[in-house]
């Protein structure tokens, strides 16, 4: 990795939720690899990732996080100190719209008052099985604040859009970036004196 | 075919009385026997005649709702001039019906007994049990009946036919007598477990007429052999159970656990009663199956087998699967049942079944994996494995991480701690590499994974996180750092890129990916996926999959040579040579004299390399561990082992350093088979040899 490039670039946490199944995971790999996978194994825990959009000077470092209710409690890790969210759910699911509303809800009550938060309606390829409309989730969103938009990672409508709209409403300022990169810089001596330290005590 | 049914169950039960067959007479003659929705009544209690009753409507249902279609297909497929003619179903369900009463009154009372003789733990409880067993199956015969997936009952003929075979000749003609009169699918497979109870002593059986009979029929899988294993729920031979105390279904490894309210509710009863005694159930043997019962506080984890493991392997299966899920979930899943014993925790435990379902395949194809309870090495030149080791070490002090992991499958390259913790137990480490391994999203992994792990023997209590990272996905190498803290990520990254960096400077990268780890002979029904959420895919996604269709190595890779010094053809002579050349089939050993016991086992002979072998081989090895391990007499553990029977001679022995289980072409004798073992533990205990097969202690922290 090309670390010194991108020093001077804007880093910004974002992490995705949502309900399980709802295509977080597909959305993000459909975004920075490009790829679709028409059965993508839930993600345990969560999985990391990064992009860099040169032209914007925006470097993401994306939280995929797992879906499943049990790993709940482990959601303010990840959303902890993030500059945006996008919060996904499924056309064709009602109860993952409720369940968006609930993450909506729950950023507001604890997340960053500062953080862009968006509303993906994923899976719009499966028009003929939707279940909740674009009004609805239009309404919901703009009542919310939220940036609204329907995406398919399957036929990857939308995606790029939605992960530069966000990389454009990023505020400029270096505040944006909780945890400075630090890749392998990390590795220097004096960490690992300080680890030997710390497993001592 | 349901009518070639019959035939094959008459000839198959030896003690089957004159009425069976003036029942099969009844039934070939069939066709307008009766039209009556009703049984036709014979000399049965009426108790279950009721039963039976409700029974038939039951499976009339069921057969019209689902795997008509797969039951025609099958039906057509074995017996292409058979018509199909589903309107004289109905009479001929009540003759047939009719002819089975007096033969599930004998069958019931006959595997009630057995059940109830084999209940070591409760032998105050037998006659309690025996009431209540009736009394339970009598409340839940119909909802048994239901339990049972639609679909599952109707292609468990198939099934029949396709494995009494050798019986078929037979069938075709009295089957041919009995040319359009196609009985409902349920009751044909009722049938055959009769004839497999009388044929095999197997008390087995979902269905309504087992049921009434005992408890313990309905648990156990029925059919004949493993390879009619195809989808239904009756025909596999192992079946795993979770539940509640509340007898709410939580995991079934076959089949959805929704459809077996019924079952876990008698289940649960059965625990209770003996429970009731101030007592626990232990096992109950019915016939050829084996049902192992074990407790863990609200969760109650119920094992059914027939293929011939001991109960101590089975138990020691059933503690595996309990750890998984504490893996996955923690202790806190029990609390929170504990709290609330009416909550559907099965919200919590989305995505467990695939990983226990996995888990079950491992176990059932390798027992060497669990039963052995050691560390399992990958052999590798003890230069390399030295080096890596060593950087490994260098990786966990500089992320803080408590472990680091380089494992290859369920194998371990290298193992490191930091320093002041206890070495990781074996157990933790398999459920680990489960965990990982059957998680696609980790080896086509899209990003860095950080996954939330509970490690059940290091805290039960909380979790632990893991970077988890694959080296190579074809190699199966991948690397776990695990840390005590939640905010670890980033360091534990930097640290699997200072690894990764480091391994490939030193040029061991291509070595470490030259690697393979032995290849597993899963079965493909039972692999992940065959549960939980993915129920719906079943049916058929692998169905009726033989043996060797069934078998696939993990991940499709090429089977590779590096295990050579493991296996048979490469081991000095007398020990080593070609299939038949050498008495040794196949071996486990596990080195008692290391600091943390490290266990090794050599790739199936040919017999074995297929996944009903694979079975077998296991099933043989936990039959030998079970008997080296159950002393006759506390406190003087047995040294030697020894089992021979037509198939395979079995040996054992166990001292200070070494644990050896050898698996013989059934003609060696005693003597021979002593030569081997002393020829065993020369090679193995040779410090050259051992430097490779064997972890490197890791260097000082």
């Amino acid at each position: 990795m090309a670390m010194a490039e991108l020093a001077q670039q804007q880093t910004a946490k974002l992490v995705l939720l949502g309900e399980m199944g709802s295509g977080k995971s597909s959305l993000v790999l459909r975004y920075v690899k490009g790829q679709f996978f028409d059965y993508q194994a839930s993600t345990v825990g969560a999985a990391f990732l990064t992009k860099t959009l040169p032209e914007l000077n925006v470097k993401f470092e994306i939280w995929d996080t797992a879906g499943q209710e049990r790993y709940h409690s482990l959601a303010p890790m990840y959303y902890r100190g993030a500059a945006a969210a996008i919060i996904v759910y499924d056309i064709t699911s009602p109860d993952s719209f409720t369940r968006a509303k609930s993450w909506v809800r729950e950023l507001q009550r604890q997340g960053n008052p500062n953080m862009i938060m968006a509303l993906a309606g994923n899976k719009a390829d499966l028009e003929s099985q939707r279940a909740v409309t674009a009004e609805e989730a239009q309404a919901y969103a703009a009542e919310n604040g939220l940036y609204y938009l329907e995406t398919s990672a399957k036929t990857a409508a939308n995606v790029n859009e939605l992960f530069e709209e966000i990389a454009r409403k990023l505020p400029k300022p270096e505040a944006a970036a909780p945890r400075p990169p630090q890749g392998g810089i990390v590795l220097s001596e004096d960490t690992q004196r300080q680890a030997k330290r710390s497993t001592c005590c | 075919m349901d009518t070639t049914d019959e035939p094959v169950i008459a000839s198959a039960s030896v003690e089957r009385s004159s009425s069976s067959g003036a029942a099969l007479r009844s039934l070939g003659s069939g066709g307008g026997h009766g039209t009556a929705a009703e049984p036709a009544g014979g000399g049965a209690a009426a108790a279950s005649e009721e039963e039976f009753g409700d029974e038939e409507d039951e499976e009339d249902d069921a057969d019209s709702v689902g795997g008509r279609g797969d039951d025609n297909d099958d039906a057509d497929a074995l017996e292409p001039s058979q018509p199909h003619q589903p309107s004289d179903e109905r009479p001929t369900v009540d003759s047939a019906t009719g002819a089975e009463e007096p033969e599930a009154e004998t069958s019931r009372s006959r595997t009630v007994g057995e059940s109830v003789e084999a209940i070591e733990a409760a032998v105050a409880s037998l006659a309690l049990k025996h009431e209540s067993a009736r009394r339970l199956a009598a409340a839940a015969a119909a909802s048994a009946a239901s339990a049972a997936p639609s679909e599952p009952s109707a292609e468990a003929q198939p099934a029949f036919a396709r494995a009494s075979e050798p019986d078929s000749a037979a069938a075709a003609g009295q089957g041919g007598d009995g040319a359009a009169t196609p009985r409902p699918p349920a009751l044909a497979a009722a049938a055959g477990i009769d004839g497999s109870a009388s044929a095999s002593a197997s008390g087995g059986g979902r269905s309504g007429d087992a049921d009434g009979g005992s408890a313990v029929a309905s648990t156990s899988a029925p059919t004949f052999g493993d390879d009619s294993a195809g989808t239904a729920w009756e025909a596999y031979p192992k079946h795993f159970f979770i539940l509640s105390s509340s007898g709410k279904p939580i995991y079934s490894l076959n089949g959805d656990e929704r459809s077996l309210v019924g079952l876990t509710a008698l289940l649960s009863a059965l625990v209770s009663v003996v429970q009731s005694t101030g007592d626990a159930v232990q096992h109950i043997r019915s016939g050829s199956t084996l049902v192992v019962f074990m407790l863990r506080g609200p969760l109650y984890f119920v094992a059914a087998s027939r293929m011939g493991e001991p109960a101590t392997a089975l138990r020691r299966q059933l503690e595996l699967m309990y750890g998984q899920m504490v893996l996955v979930v923690t202790t806190g899943l029990e609390r929170i049942i504990q709290r609330n014993p009416s909550y559907d925790v099965r919200s919590l435990l989305d995505g467990v079944g695939s990983v226990l379902g996995s888990l079950a395949a491992m176990l059932a194809a390798d027992a060497t994996s669990y039963l052995l309870g050691a560390h399992r090495p990958l052999p590798m030149p003890a230069a390399d494995r030295a080096a890596v080791t060593e950087l490994l070490a260098e990786a966990v002090r500089q992320s803080g991480a408590l472990y680091g992991l380089l494992m290859a499958d369920t194998h371990a390259l290298a193992l490191c701690r930091a320093k002041g913790q206890p070495p990781l137990a074996p157990d933790d480490l398999l459920l680990l590499a489960n965990f990982v391994m059957c998680n696609n999203a980790y080896r086509h992994g899209h990003g860095e994974a950080f996954s939330p792990v509970c490690l059940p023997s290091f805290n039960p209590d909380a979790f632990l996180h893991a970077y988890i990272h694959y080296l190579d996905a074809s190699a199966g190498l991948y690397l776990v750092l695990l840390s005590g803290s939640a905010e670890a990520f980033h360091p534990l990254s930097a640290a699997r890129v200072w690894l990764e960096d480091a391994t490939t400077a030193r040029g061991l990268m291509p070595r470490l990916r030259a690697l393979r780890p032995p290849e597993l002979f899963l079965e493909g029904t039972a692999g992940p996926g065959t549960s939980g959420a993915a129920a719906a895919a079943v049916p058929g996604a692998t169905g009726g999959a033989g043996a060797e269709a069934g078998a696939r190595p993990v991940g499709g890779r090429e089977p590779q040579p590096p295990l050579n010094v493991l296996s048979v053809e490469s081991l000095p002579r007398p020990l080593g040579g070609k299939f038949g050349h050498t008495p040794l089939w196949s071996y486990a050993l596990r080195y008692n004299g290391l600091p943390v016991p490290q266990a090794l086992a050599s790739p199936p002979c040919p017999l074995h390399r297929s996944a009903a072998g694979a079975k077998r081989l296991a099933a043989a090895y936990a039959q030998l561990h079970s008997l080296l391990h159950s002393p006759a007499a506390p406190g003087r553990p047995n040294k030697l082992a020894w089992f021979a029977d037509s198939s395979l001679a079995l040996c054992a022995v166990r001292d200070r350093d070494l644990e050896l289980y050898l698996v013989l072409d059934p003609l060696t004798d005693k003597t021979t088979g002593m030569g081997l073992v002393e020829a065993m533990r020369r090679h193995f205990l040779d410090r050259q040899i051992m430097a490779d097969l064997t972890l490197t202690p890791a260097p000082p922290a």
